[in-house]
């Protein structure tokens, strides 16, 4: 059992005005004994008559966020605002406000409400610095929906300068002993409101578990590289050129890797560019997050295709954009809904930043942008003064064909190009890069150095020593017969085990794209598979606005051909159990109600 | 186990106050000399929330001076209790195989000393059907409900079982799997036509369901722990959330304000304990447990479920209750380990 706290001297302590922290320190100098001062806070509320210490009173801006919509201060302010105005409370209100009002009458002190100011002064309680709270008139006669934006009060009405939301905007109920367990909840922009763990998420936590074939994830298979003669070239390199290798670089990527990756984009049609036109990135990932950073602001409308990049998709989230999907069907994105859209967009006056697109292989569709199509929709975005972001990570791992030329072979003004090390190479490195028109570059590199400085030299040079003495046209081969056997094993066992179902067979990258028999809702499903030990990412995922719960992405880059099969054996019989249970409720698959939180496997896991 | 005890303190009984427990005299000063094997992770839907509890309690454990290693449970976990001889388990498996007792079994085949409720005890508790039933049998309210097994409605037809549920409970109900914790497969369902959807989300979890008559009221949660007195209850702890308390309101801090202790009268406060208590005496329960429970309007508490491996994330009740009681968390933690140590070998 816990150490006994010295009840005398604890009271006698308080009531010498010491603070609970004060008393810690005390308690474990002069007695040797550890609390926490919550213990003793705790304490002198059950124990002791002794009021809490008052901080310097602050005023709280009142915030009618939607998070803030049960908040403590809110109902409390609510509650007097509605009693003073003659009507009647509701219960929780009443309850609540009785609390409040009891809690300080215990500590000796009064609400002072004035309600012609709009003010509730709420005196602070320790640990809380809530000093004054007030509100807006106008928030205080309805109660915000959520889609209300956030509001900042007139900065007039404040006596004192007004913290910008610190842990007393929001961490406690008003006189009472809430917490949010978060000090910062009131604090978050509006663009992290979707950063939350889902359900759906933590089912993907078993998917690292060798007993779960995962056909979840993105991971290329590593183990398929000479690592032993990369570990020789990485350990000469920090040996001959560790003084480099472990510095800062230049914001805008190594000169050499820059060089290299020209030769790469090279076999995908792209020969007018030049080593100033790349940007090294962290990944691709990070130039996807860069591009939205200097185009999009809040609002904003990005195109995408639907389904698109579950990361992509997070990206623009994050940056608050707009995103319209775009149909796509065997043949990649459909020029005349891509125009359809633009031309809607526009005259509902929004802004269009950009079409979003991943031409090759799509994740997690699988299908290619056919050659004709490329110069339709180059000349549809050309037409309308639309930025083309291809994005393309897979364009080299095609398996029955040499690469079609890139959207930005056709176009170096109106296309920002992503490409990227972590599907052909190795994502641990975090490698990419984009190829910009200048002015863009230019910003690019800015951004880029405001949020990293500069990209990892070690990966840069580790990478420009690896293409400089490896084979790695020979290794982007090997990969692209490994799995074009692991797709051939996915085809397969489909076709045997899930006929049900329909899906493309993708002539190369890492996914298929399953359509579930009718009636069937994918994230519905998920807990049933991993009871059954198999993992796939639901359809929603790979929408913005919460539809494709019809649909699944399987992978097939990482379990080796024997568990893909087996995979989808498992996989079979949950689709059809699920189909029983379907067939019988006569149940059909719903949009997710709220798309905003994270729904995908975070990158560990495969 | 424990003898049951009186009250303690007529303002506040079965409630544990600051200072009135201590450290029991043998009991080891802190220092490396306790070794706690804490395991967390397993297969289960909850394995997310069981690796989040593991680390939490692990890390406690270490600033209490104990010596701790975490360990998933997979085919090495034998092998790692046998070289690792720790002093005492400590299972925070959620879910499947961490609270149906099938660990446990393994545990005592091994001879290790474990935190915890026992097997037998453990998969009464687990399965929901079962453990109301025991609740009621020791004079407790849990709301009314109804065991349905997915054969059931193949054979007598989907619409027809879900009308007569609705024409026996009324709405809205709840509908959730009879085994599972964290809130996953749980709808609260107001509408008849919503009804066949929960089902569908329920059943994924489990072959079998569980219908509750819905209960409004304040949503409280008393966790229980094994003292020298008996099973005391710690002081309660309210959840107000917008909306209901699913699993992206109990992992994601910011939707539920707590209040620890609940904003109870006095005797409705004393009644929730004694009714903890009483759950966590009828379900044979060990060490710890943690009783969620609304309080309806009219002050009556009703025992929605008990938990015999209360979540112990960031954001879980048993932790926040551990600290409401004026305890602190390592040394508490520290003392449940000891007395699993202390239980076994008497």
């Amino acid at each position: 059992m816990p150490r006994k706290l010295p009840a005398e001297l604890v009271t006698r302590l308080l009531r010498e005005g010491m603070g609970p922290r004060a008393i810690v320190e005390h308690l474990r100098e002069h007695e040797g004994i550890e609390v926490s001062p919550q213990a003793i806070s705790t304490f002198r509320q059950r124990h002791t008559d002794v009021p809490p210490q008052h901080s310097t009173r602050r005023v709280v801006p009142w915030d009618v966020r939607p998070e803030h919509r049960s908040s403590g201060y809110r109902r409390a302010i609510l509650a007097y605002h509605r009693r003073a105005q003659g009507r009647t409370l509701t219960g929780e209100e009443r309850r609540n406000l009785e609390h409040v009002e009891r809690t300080l009458r215990e500590a000796g002190q009064v609400i002072d409400y004035q309600p012609a100011q709009g003010w509730l002064l709420v005196p602070a309680r320790p640990g809380v610095d809530t000093g004054i709270v007030r509100e807006p008139e106008a928030s205080m006669t309805h109660d915000t929906t959520p889609t209300q934006p956030a509001t900042t009060p007139a900065p007039s009405a404040a006596a004192a300068p007004a913290p910008p939301g610190g842990p007393a905007a929001s961490a406690t109920a008003a006189g009472g002993a809430g917490t949010r367990l978060d000090p910062w909840f009131g604090s978050y922009a509006a663009r992290a409101h979707g950063m939350r763990a889902s359900e759906i998420r933590a089912l993907f936590a078993v998917a690292n578990r060798p007993e779960v074939v995962s056909l979840a994830g993105g991971m290329p298979f590593i183990e398929g590289l000479p690592l032993d003669v990369i570990g020789e070239a990485v350990q000469r390199l920090i040996a001959t050129k560790g003084t480099t290798a472990l510095q800062y670089g230049s914001g805008q990527g190594d000169e050499e890797l820059r060089e290299r990756i020209l030769e790469i984009v090279a076999l995908e049609g792209i020969t007018d560019a030049h080593p100033d036109d790349v940007v090294v990135t962290t990944g691709s990932q990070q130039g996807l997050d860069l591009v939205t950073r200097i185009f999009v602001d809040p609002g904003d409308v990005v195109l995408a295709e639907a389904p698109s990049y579950v990361g992509a998709l997070g990206v623009f989230r994050s940056y608050e954009a707009q995103v319209q999907h775009v149909p796509l069907d065997a043949d990649g994105l459909v020029p005349e809904a891509l125009e359809r859209a633009i031309v809607q967009a526009r005259s509902a006056g929004q802004r269009v930043k950009f079409l979003y697109t991943i031409p090759n292989y799509h994740n997690p569709a699988g299908v290619t942008l056919s050659l004709e199509r490329r110069q339709r929709v180059l000349e549809i975005c050309k037409r309308h003064g639309v930025l083309i972001i291809e994005d393309n990570p897979y364009g080299l791992l095609g398996f029955d064909r040499e690469p079609l030329p890139a959207l930005r072979a056709f176009d170096d003004e109106g296309v920002v190009y992503l490409g990227s090390f972590s599907k052909t190479f190795a994502p641990g490195y975090r490698v990419g890069w984009v190829i910009a028109p200048h002015a863009v570059r230019e910003k690019l590199v800015l951004a880029s150095e405001s949020s990293i400085l500069s990209p990892s030299n070690a990966s840069q040079m580790a990478i420009t020593t690896y293409l400089a003495t490896c084979d790695w046209r020979g290794q982007i081969k090997a990969y692209r017969e490994m799995y074009r056997e692991r797709r051939d094993a996915m085809v397969g066992a489909l076709s045997e085990h899930l006929p049900s179902a329909s899906w493309n067979v993708p002539d190369g990258g890492f996914y298929v794209w399953v359509r579930l028999p009718d009636g069937l809702d994918a994230r519905s499903m998920l807990p049933r598979a991993v009871t059954e030990r198999v993992a796939y990412v639901p359809g929603t995922a790979f929408f913005y606005d919460g539809q494709g719960a019809d649909h699944m992405r399987l992978s097939f880059c990482y379990p080796t051909p024997e568990r893909i099969r087996e995979g989808v054996r498992r996989l079979a019989s949950v689709v059809n159990s699920e189909a029983d249970l379907v067939r019988l409720f006569g149940t059909h698959a719903e949009p997710d109600d709220d798309p905003r939180d994270a729904e995908h496997p975070s990158p560990n896991l495969a | 186990m424990t003898p049951p005890t009186p009250a303690t303190t007529p303002a506040a009984p079965d409630v544990v106050a600051p200072g009135l427990t201590g450290t029991s005299s043998t009991a080891p000063a802190h220092g490396t000399d306790l070794s706690v094997a804490v395991l967390a992770g397993g297969l289960s839907h909850e394995r997310d929330v069981s690796l989040r509890s593991g680390r939490r309690v692990a890390e406690a454990l270490r600033a209490a001076g104990v010596d701790v290693r975490l360990h998933d449970v997979d085919a090495d976990l034998l092998g790692f209790l046998r070289t690792t001889r720790p002093d005492v388990v400590w299972p925070l498996l959620h879910g499947a195989g961490g609270e149906d007792g099938s660990l446990r079994d393994v545990l005592e085949l091994a001879g290790v000393p474990y935190v915890g409720t026992g097997p037998r005890a453990s998969r009464a508790a687990w399965d929901k059907p079962i453990a109301k039933e025991r609740l009621q049998q020791a004079g407790l309210t849990t709301p009314e409900w109804l065991t349905l097994p997915q054969e059931l409605f193949r054979d007598l037809g989907a619409a027809a079982v879900l009308d007569a549920v609705v024409e026996r409970f009324g709405l809205p109900v709840v509908v959730k799997p009879t085994r599972g914790g964290s809130a996953l497969g749980v709808t609260r369902v107001q509408r008849r036509e919503d009804l066949a959807r929960a089902m569908v989300d329920c059943f994924a979890y489990g072959g079998s369901a569980l219908i509750e008559q819905a209960v409004d009221g304040i949503e409280v949660a008393v966790s229980v722990i094994d003292s020298p007195t008996g099973p005391t209850a710690l002081p309660p702890v309210e959840i107000v959330v917008d909306g209901t308390y699913d699993y992206d309101a109990r992992y994601n801090a910011g939707r539920v304000e707590y209040f620890a202790p609940a904003r109870l009268d006095d005797h409705v406060a004393r009644q929730v304990a004694t009714d903890a208590v009483a759950a966590h005496r009828a379900l044979d329960l060990r060490h710890l447990s943690r009783t969620d429970m609304i309080v309806r309007p009219d002050g009556a508490p009703t025992v929605l479920e008990v938990n015999v491996a209360p979540g112990m994330t960031e954001t879980s009740l048993f932790p926040q209750a551990v600290v409401a009681a004026g305890h602190d968390v390592p040394a508490l933690y520290r003392s449940i380990a000891e007395q699993a140590l202390t239980s076994v070998r008497r």
